[in-house]
């Protein structure tokens, strides 16, 4: 059954200068990083949001968000992926914002009694094995560049429910919760698994694991992906090692904004 | 909890702590392997905490704040026993961190110099030993540690030294480090390679005038080291390096070429300078090079001209990186595919070239498009699982040369195979 977003993409025309596509993100955490590289992919693990098992990506960049290290150890580093944007065709479905977030009450009461079954209505499945996340970045965003600094364009008012109401919770500020822009990007999933030989393009991993990276590169070479070796004892608090580790895979993903 | 209720407790606790006395419990590796250094757990009043000490930005590293994070009640670390707590009585949260060479062996430390002496750290792999090298800002040491990293790499997976390399020194580099060009000139160096001194040496290396060599130095970025308080000195391998990047247009023109022909050279290095940046990309995304040919209608398929779309759009560089590393270039390519047809195409199949000397990869598609490497890194089969009826497809290809620039290289549809129109049987 089509989601009322389907319902309102498939209303809307196909755009023909939609965005190109951005490189999908993984984050994960450092103590993992020895058994990913062995591995040579990311598994999906248990979802409680949608009870079952998938593997999170999120469009465009690294955005941290807490509960992506939220684990049942004390303390975790980050740990992330950059995969470039041929890894759509695996992204099982689209959602316009953290559902996390959404599912945890972290927009406050009133948008989350709003989007009360946004499992179902917010849902964007591939149309003929083909990613609408363009698509969805078009209509909300226009660009990609107003999508990353999450200015949504105002035409998204006047498109097809539920796109108005999309447009004032991407334009309600409520950094008074605690949320800015980066829970408000749009979130790929796949029940997959995703080899790191596929598509990945860049690392950003605790300088002390460099040994881990060998065993990536045999899985990937002849090609090293680009890597950003952080100095995580300097400062070990995770928010802060996140922060750096967007900053850096944005200077990435600026290469492919830049692509017209 | 309410998100509100949450931060008001946040705020509670953050105007309590400094009223508390923390008690350690116990330590986390979020690494999740040892040796380490590890993350102190203990109670700040009746709150589980996590204590991060912060450092400022300078390449010598010091404490200037610390940091309590509450971690869940119920949150995985490892307890220290009792003899353990004994031993660590006197530890001081706030000017010293925790090393573990394991879950019961922890020791607390000032600077992370201190524990390269340690024989857990003498016996680690040489990727701990440089990132405690480099976070106690030991430029001798951190030397030493990445020669012994690439070594390590050389005896495993060699292929890989060169990219890791250029990568982690242009990481370094933001961390105020300096190292050698490349590996090879690294491990010379710890190998005793030898040194040019002076301007003399470094003029006649070069087979022009001290003047010009000075007048380099100052305005092409000849890798000259020291001046001011000492002599200057060049690394042979370093200069030859410098001299070779600089021929294939870099920053530098030829010692033989005629004064009057030099302006125009400067030029056209300048454009690609990260200042200039946009506007190359303007004037080389007008720039179509044409390279398919004879593929205009072929089976209803159309494959339009190859658009280079621009050099270096890719790869940002500074001046200084420009000369502190060799620089892989990227090339962007893209290929318009168009279904002239009036049935759809499936599995349609395209053998992609560069010239020998560029490795070849699929950079944006869309999400219906697969590709392989050939044979060589220069080639790739390129499958479109379907292209619909008067449907345009783009893809971009980027083309990447390892130590040099290639403003001209051209990009190859050597071959499309036939399409088959229509549904797969």
């Amino acid at each position: 059954m089509r989601s009322s977003l389907e319902t309102a993409l498939d209303r809307l025309s196909s755009p023909d200068g939609a965005p190109w596509p951005l490189p999908l993100a993984h984050l994960s955490t450092a103590r993992w990083f020895a058994s990913i590289a062995a591995k040579g992919s990311l598994s999906p693990r248990h979802c409680t949001v949608f009870n079952q098992q998938l593997l999170y990506l999120s469009y465009g960049g690294v955005f941290y968000r807490p509960k992506h290290l939220q684990t049942e150890k004390a303390t975790e580093l980050p740990l992330a992926f950059l995969f470039d944007p041929s890894l759509l065709d695996s992204v099982a479905a689209t959602y316009p914002f953290d559902t996390g977030a959404m599912a945890n009450g972290k927009f406050g009461a009133e948008w989350t009694a709003r989007f009360g079954s946004f499992r179902k209505e917010y849902r964007v499945r591939p149309k003929r094995r083909s990613s609408r996340v363009r698509d969805l970045v078009f209509h909300m965003f226009e660009t990609n560049k107003s999508y990353l600094r999450g200015e949504p364009a105002r035409s998204c008012e006047t498109k097809p429910d539920p796109f108005p109401l999309l447009y004032r919770f991407l334009a309600a500020d409520l950094s008074s919760l605690g949320v800015d822009h980066r829970q408000r990007t749009i979130e790929c999933m796949t029940a997959a698994e995703v080899a790191l030989n596929r598509a990945l393009i860049w690392i950003g991993f605790p300088d002390i694991l460099g040994a881990d990276l060998i065993k990536v590169y045999r899985w990937t070479k002849p090609w090293l992906p680009e890597f950003f070796a952080y100095p995580y004892h300097r400062n070990f608090d995770p928010t802060e090692i996140a922060a750096k580790l967007e900053h850096e895979a944005a200077k990435l993903v600026d290469r492919f904004t830049a692509l017209t | 909890m309410s998100p509100d209720r949450e931060a008001d407790a946040e705020r509670r606790f953050q105007r309590s702590r400094l009223e508390e006395t923390f008690r350690l419990l116990g330590h986390d590796c979020p690494l999740g392997r040892y040796p380490a250094p590890v993350v102190p757990i203990g109670l700040l009043g009746d709150r589980l905490v996590a204590v991060y000490r912060l450092y400022g930005d300078s390449k010598y590293p010091r404490v200037v704040g610390t940091s309590y994070v509450p971690v869940a009640e119920d949150a995985e670390f490892v307890h220290y026993g009792n003899d353990l707590l004994t031993s660590l009585e006197t530890f001081d949260h706030v000017t010293e961190g925790l090393f573990a060479e394991s879950a019961e062996v922890v020791r607390p430390y000032r600077a992370l110099a201190a524990l390269s002496h340690t024989t857990a750290i003498k016996r680690a792999d040489p990727f701990v030993r440089l990132s405690l090298a480099a976070g106690s800002g030991d430029v001798s040491q951190t030397t030493v540690e990445l020669a012994a990293c690439v070594q390590f790499i050389l005896d495993t997976e060699p292929d890989m030294a060169a990219d890791w390399y250029r990568n982690m020194t242009r990481e370094l580099l933001t961390r105020g480090f300096r190292f050698p060009l490349t590996w090879k000139e690294l491990l010379n160096r710890r190998e005793g390679g030898s040194d040019l001194l002076g301007w003399d040496a470094i003029s006649q290396h070069l087979a022009v005038s001290v003047d010009t060599a000075q007048r380099w130095a100052a305005a092409e970025n000849v890798p000259v080291h020291g001046g001011e308080s000492g002599d200057v000195y060049c690394s042979v391998s370093e200069l030859d390096e410098w001299v070779h990047l600089s021929r294939l247009g870099v920053r530098w023109y030829e010692k033989d070429v005629p004064r009057r022909s030099r302006r125009p050279i400067r030029v056209l290095v300048g454009l690609f300078d990260a200042n200039h940046r946009s506007f190359v990309i303007g004037l080389a995304s007008a720039v179509i090079v044409l390279l398919v040919s004879g593929l205009a209608m072929w089976f209803g398929l159309s494959v339009s001209a190859l658009q280079l779309q621009s050099p270096m759009a890719v790869n940002s560089v500074t001046p200084e990186q420009a000369t502190s590393a060799p620089i892989k270039s990227h090339f962007i390519y893209t290929v318009s595919i168009r279904n002239d047809s009036s049935r759809a195409g499936e599995n349609v199949e395209l053998l992609v070239q560069a010239p020998s000397d560029l490795q070849l990869g699929l950079l944006l598609s869309d999400v219906r498009v697969s590709a392989r490497q050939g044979d060589n890194a220069n080639t790739l089969f390129v499958r479109l699982s379907r292209l619909d009826p008067g449907e345009l497809l783009i893809l971009q290809f980027v083309a990447t040369a390892r130590d040099r620039y290639v403003p001209q290289s051209q990009l190859k549809v050597l071959e499309v195979r036939k399409p088959f129109f229509g549904r797969t049987p």
